[in-house]
């Protein structure tokens, strides 16, 4: 198996457990601060890791386009992406929201191949349609769900 | 009356939910252009990171501040999800420079079935196994063994 595939296994596990991580802080913390805390933490340590392996050099010699697109990108990732499956989730229930971002991959796939010019072959596409249906039927099992 | 409030209400959090997925999956595709344009995929997370605090700090400050204090009994949970937050984003972003992001993005589609299986680790008593659950889990399972091999 490549790097490549492995490094997506790890951070699929790491994404899992973390949400699970969020639910038990959610708890006893109001989700607007545990949002922020992660995000906080998330900066911190990739920054670390960034100040260990490459240098300070690194945060260096970056452009104005970069800067514009990670922009975009903290605003979609962290709030409209978080701010309006929250609020989503709250309106139409978690068993018809998530399997919604459940079909993510299938978007994923159709923006790629017209903004990126990608050509997955056949058996990835079959693939992510068994990831898609799959998590569909976890997610709207409602007997799964204790309390 | 009351079925037209409904039916608007769950219209509305459906359509939020999909403007919620294409937010995550257009982020993931700017994060590929920047990654195969040649940027370090740690950098690119650790702004985007950056980016985010600001927003989410400018956009809930107010509700910080009029909101209840920290409990201590979280802090750990919040940590520890954030470092599993960091070496989530890194590894996607370092797969993205060896992977298309068609191939890498539908196996982090099995990130609810990932959770999953750690509620049913760490949080007992709020979900069980099924047989329909079982179903399913073995179609991601195949599903990213598929794009595994065949990439």
């Amino acid at each position: 198996m490549g790097l490549g595939i492995l490094l997506a296994i790890v951070a699929t596990l790491a994404w899992g457990a973390g949400d699970v991580f969020v639910r038990r802080a959610m708890f006893t913390v109001p989700a607007e601060l545990v949002v922020i805390a992660v995000v906080g933490m998330v900066a911190v340590v990739l920054g670390v890791v960034i100040v260990s392996t490459e240098g300070l050099a690194a945060f260096g010699g970056i452009e104005l386009a970069f800067v514009g697109i990670v922009a975009v990108m903290g605003a979609l990732v962290w709030v409209t992406g978080n701010l309006f499956y929250f609020h989503g989730m709250r309106r139409a229930g978690v068993t018809l929201a998530a399997p919604i971002l459940g079909a993510g991959p299938l978007f994923a796939i159709a923006l790629a191949v017209l903004f990126a010019g990608e050509r997955p072959n056949v058996a990835t596409v079959i693939g992510a349609f068994a990831v898609v249906i799959g998590i569909g039927v976890i997610l709207t099992d409602r007997n799964r769900v204790l309390r | 009356m009351a079925g037209s409030a409904d039916t608007r209400r769950i219209t509305i959090g459906l359509v939020l939910a999909v403007l919620a997925m294409l937010s995550f999956v257009t982020g993931g595709l700017l994060a590929n252009h920047l990654v195969d344009g040649g940027a370090s995929p740690r950098v690119v997370a650790f702004y985007e990171a950056l980016f985010g605090l600001a927003f989410t700090l400018a956009i809930r400050l107010r509700a910080l501040r009029s909101g209840p204090s920290l409990v201590a009994s979280g802090v750990g949970w919040m940590l520890a999800a954030g470092v599993l937050f960091a070496l989530a984003t890194g590894s996607f972003y370092t797969a993205l420079a060896r992977l298309d992001y068609s191939v890498a993005a539908p196996i982090t589609g099995a990130v609810p079935l990932a959770s999953y299986l750690f509620v049913l680790i760490m949080l007992r008593g709020y979900e069980r196994l099924t047989p329909r659950v079982v179903f399913g889990a073995a179609l991601v399972v195949a599903g990213v063994g598929l794009i595994g091999v065949v990439n």
